[in-house]
């Protein structure tokens, strides 16, 4: 994913940007989380996963993540797993594509 | 100023830490409220910096222990992702100075940080004389009197004491000392030294009930200066 005109998106905080690698490492990571947990029909983990992208993701400035993060728990509350399984999806996709600057 | 931050969340932790050290802040940083607590209980803190959904106990349940069964009343910000209004309402009437919804941001959050600090002394410049009968310490000729007679204390000794005056009751650990009295980069002053400048300065001011203070020592922990009855 990248910002407008196929740019790369720009972490403008400094701190953020020292720690972006890690930052998507770990979100990388959650992918595989969230595919057990929805394996497993453990959707507190989903919730729990979801709220944590929702609080790291604009603070990383990644909002996109954000709102993910949100769709994530609102779709764990819900027990919704067609829905979780399209959202593993998006943010496969997002990550797969995600360019920082 | 020194700040403990329960956040379950590394990611987040981290990025919070490093923003507040930027800010020349002392981060102490802890992933489950079980850790946090212990950590208070032995250390001293200017300010905690409180996620709400932990994996232990909620952020909420920690503010009540610490105001209510700990009597710790060190200001706190609840940093949260529950945007709610009653949530928002919850959060302050459990103790918390301030709340802060999530996303955070690193200039809000260093602005609000500045901002609970600044209330929690009174609003008070740093440099303000300080009156604790019959103590009085002057600020700008670095002095403390005593019932009006100046005594005689080096610089130092001077700091400590007007340290422990603006923070009257309350446990300040060695720890704490070191970094507000030597500085948080003096990797070369060891808390013995902070024992031996503690009891000379308890000499030196004749703390006591005679006096009307006292200046105990929290095993283990640190010193904490109360009013007695004379």
């Amino acid at each position: 994913m990248t910002g407008e005109n196929g740019k790369p998106i720009e972490i403008a905080d400094p701190f953020a940007r020292r720690l972006i690698g890690k930052y998507l490492s770990n979100r990388k990571d959650d992918i595989g989380k969230l595919t057990r947990a929805l394996d497993d029909a453990d959707f507190e983990t989903i919730r729990v996963t979801g709220h944590n992208l929702y609080g790291s993701g604009a603070a990383y400035g990644l909002d996109q993540i954000s709102w993910l993060g949100a769709d994530f728990e609102k779709a764990a509350d819900a027990r919704n797993a067609p829905e979780i399984e399209r959202l593993i999806g998006e943010l496969t996709d997002f990550l797969d594509k995600l360019r920082v600057s | 100023m020194r700040v403990a931050i329960l956040e379950d969340d590394p990611d987040q932790a981290e990025l919070i830490r490093l923003w507040l050290t930027h800010a020349e802040h002392s981060v102490d940083c802890h992933a489950d409220a079980a850790s946090f607590l212990r950590a208070v209980r032995r250390d001293s803190f200017d300010l905690y910096v409180l996620d709400w959904v932990l994996p232990d106990l909620s952020g909420i349940d920690v503010l009540k222990k610490l105001r209510r069964e700990m009597g710790d009343y060190t200001p706190a910000i609840i940093v949260t992702a529950k945007d709610e209004e009653q949530s928002i309402v919850r959060g302050l009437e459990a103790g918390a100075d301030d709340y802060l919804v999530k996303p955070v941001r690193q200039a809000e959050l260093v602005a609000r940080v500045s901002a609970v600090l600044r209330r929690s002394v009174g609003n008070k410049p740093e440099e303000q004389d300080l009156d604790a009968e019959p103590y009085s310490l002057s600020f700008t000729n670095k002095t403390v009197s005593l019932n009006g007679e100046k005594l005689n204390l080096t610089n130092r000794e001077f700091e400590l004491a007007l340290f422990f005056f603006r923070n009257i009751g309350k446990m300040m650990s060695r720890n704490h000392l070191l970094e507000a009295i030597w500085g948080i980069e003096n990797k070369s002053v060891s808390t013995r030294t902070v024992d031996t400048h503690v009891s000379r300065l308890r000499k030196k001011l004749n703390l006591g009930k005679e006096n009307g203070w006292i200046l105990s020592a929290i095993y283990q922990h640190g010193y904490r200066i109360e009013r007695v009855d004379a």
